[in-house]
């Protein structure tokens, strides 16, 4: 900090992008994942991920079910969304992603009529093609909602190269620890999936932080200006949200416990996981807005208590608790044997 | 009149009526598209006294609710030679000539006109705030009451009458100066050809066109130094004007 300059007449400048823009990465990124968590078992064929691909499944429909509520929610004109259908403007990451969410939940949709009622051992061709198409749509989300951000030349730390690897590892990282979480919990729990589930989540979870290591030394290391920000974010002005809470609660302890085989456990790795995977979010968007473009120090963001805030971020968690006992209890009716 | 103002009259005048039926001035003036002005300002930090009237103006003028500002002076203390100094900086959209903003908005509610300004058709804006993250000057903001983006638009409802945008009527040291870039005999031309004149972050090549005279280069790109006191905007609770 320049002791020789002072700012005397300033004005923090609002965020705009709140705590329904994190609920929505965070869905859609739960989402993706959980599609991308089907492939090792309906497009490589790997064995024993039968059960693991349903489940991340139900985890994808889910969660893709509150993140257009999220993203419309968001909008200060909600009811003006229609605007985005008549107008599509390619220069705009976020009109390519107003078709492509759609798209990407009609194939979702599909794909899980497909895959957990009509074929739930997975062997039809049409299961595989689903399977791949959506996979594509997904990481087509991947892109697009890093792209949103990271082509801004507004925001330092918002860099593409960066944003959409991260988004897309932590948002599979959430989809693992979710499905873990769950099943566990569920009466059909199998030792053998949690283990699968626990293993691959220790996995993904030592991609991320391999990831946020390689960001924060290419920041130390002058190669890279957003890391850089993402440095002073960590160490000057949040500490608690990104060291404590993201680093530490979200990605570090989940990764360590991830090594222990007990099922208490294994609830607590995946919920500190889903954690971690809101939190990346909840760092990016918030800590990222509070850097200032042009002032100085850092612009503290008040959570508010009502719809726009923490009553927002726990209806969203409530509304896919609801969709998924729709869902389950849906599925437990129709496929007894793979559900009840 | 001040004679920026009368200048500035007679360059409106010129364009919206019939050409000047003086030869030498015809000829003068033969180089320029009268018919598409490019309007720029030019922000002389030598006289900006740091009154806010331009704030309060604009704030006026645009019905911007209370706590929001379309154009703001931030105000620093700066060391120059060894000594305490203030340095204004007004700031505002600067109706860049690469804008950010514009490309990213999903429904196409923000464009630029043919002379330069950039608006939003409020009536089309979804509010998604993309154009407000697009940004790099904090130009732009929500609107609390409109729940669209806004910012400063030139004042064009003022410049299509004949008039100067409000801050630069009511500015007292006279720091403003409004004009056709594309007219070699404005002031605003005759004042970028004189000085030195520099953009905030030209880095970025947003080309932007409010040109700052005396302005500081620790002012020119993010501020770093002990931040200001003033952390939160206070939420007014207000009811419409009208």
């Amino acid at each position: 900090m320049n002791g020789n300059l002072i700012e005397l007449i300033s004005v923090a400048q609002e965020s705009t992008w709140n705590s329904w823009a994190v609920q929505y990465f965070f869905f859609i990124g739960l989402s993706i994942g959980g599609v991308l968590l089907t492939t090792p078992g309906l497009l490589f064929r790997r064995p024993g991920w039968t059960s693991v691909t349903r489940l991340a499944l139900l985890v994808a429909v889910t969660a893709g079910l509150v993140a257009p509520v999220a993203l419309l929610a968001d909008l200060h004109q909600p009811a003006r969304f229609y605007r985005f259908y008549l107008n599509f403007t390619p220069t705009s990451w976020m009109s390519w992603g107003a078709f492509l969410l759609p798209t990407y939940l009609l194939s979702l949709s599909l794909f899980a009529l497909q895959a957990l009622y009509r074929d739930t051992d997975g062997r039809q061709p049409l299961t595989r093609a689903a399977a791949l198409v959506t996979s594509l749509l997904a990481a087509g989300i991947a892109l697009y909602t890093g792209s949103e951000m990271g082509i801004l030349i507004s925001r330092e730390l918002w860099q593409v190269g960066w944003l959409v690897p991260g988004y897309l590892i932590s948002g599979l990282a959430g989809a693992t620890g979710l499905a873990l979480v769950l099943n566990t919990l569920f009466s059909l729990a199998s030792r053998a999936d949690n283990r699968l589930l626990s293993r691959s989540l220790g996995l993904l979870l030592l991609l991320s932080a391999l990831w946020v290591a390689a960001w924060v030394s290419a920041g130390y290391l002058n190669l890279s200006g957003s890391g850089a920000a993402l440095l002073r974010l960590m160490v000057e002005y949040q500490p608690t949200e990104s060291l404590l809470l993201w680093i530490g609660l979200g990605l570090l302890l989940p990764l360590l416990l991830s090594l222990f085989n007990h099922p208490l456990l294994h609830v607590m790795t995946g919920l500190l996981a889903l954690f971690g995977a809101w939190m990346v979010r909840w760092a990016m968007f918030i800590g990222g807005q509070g850097i200032p473009k042009n002032g100085a120090g850092f612009y503290p963001f008040d959570l508010p208590p009502g719809t726009e805030g923490v009553l927002g971020i726990l209806g969203s968690f409530g509304l896919w608790l609801a969709a998924l006992i729709v869902i389950r209890t849906l599925l437990s009716h129709y496929k007894p044997r793979a559900w009840a | 009149m001040d004679s920026s103002r009368r200048k500035f009259l007679a360059t409106v005048a010129a364009t919206v009526t019939t050409p000047v039926a003086d030869r030498a001035s015809a000829a003068r003036h033969a180089r320029t598209n009268r018919d598409k002005p490019r309007w720029v300002m030019v922000v002389d930090l030598r006289k900006c006294i740091g009154c806010q009237a331009c704030t309060v103006a604009c704030s006026t003028e645009n019905r911007v609710p209370v706590g929001q500002y379309r154009t703001l002076v931030n105000q620093y203390e700066v060391e120059q030679e060894g000594k305490p100094r203030s340095a204004m900086l007004p700031r505002l959209c600067n109706h860049c000539e690469n804008p950010p903003c514009i490309p990213v908005c999903p429904v196409q509610a923000t464009y630029q006109r043919s002379d330069g300004i950039v608006v939003v058709d409020n009536t089309r804006c979804v509010g998604c705030a993309y154009c407000v993250q697009a940004c790099p000057y904090d130009a732009r903001f929500i609107n609390h009451e409109t729940q669209t983006a806004d910012k400063c638009t030139f004042c064009v409802h003022r410049v299509e009458a004949g008039l100067l945008p409000a801050c630069v009527e009511t500015c007292v040291g006279g720091a403003r100066i409004f004009g056709d870039i594309k007219d070699p005999d404005s002031e605003v031309s005759r004042l970028i050809a004189s000085f030195d004149t520099k953009g905030l972050k030209p880095e970025l090549k947003t080309r932007p066109q409010v040109y700052y005279i005396g302005l500081d280069n620790r002012l020119q790109h993010k501020i770093e130094g002990v931040p200001g006191p003033w952390t939160k905007t206070a939420n007014f609770e207000q009811e419409a004007l009208s």
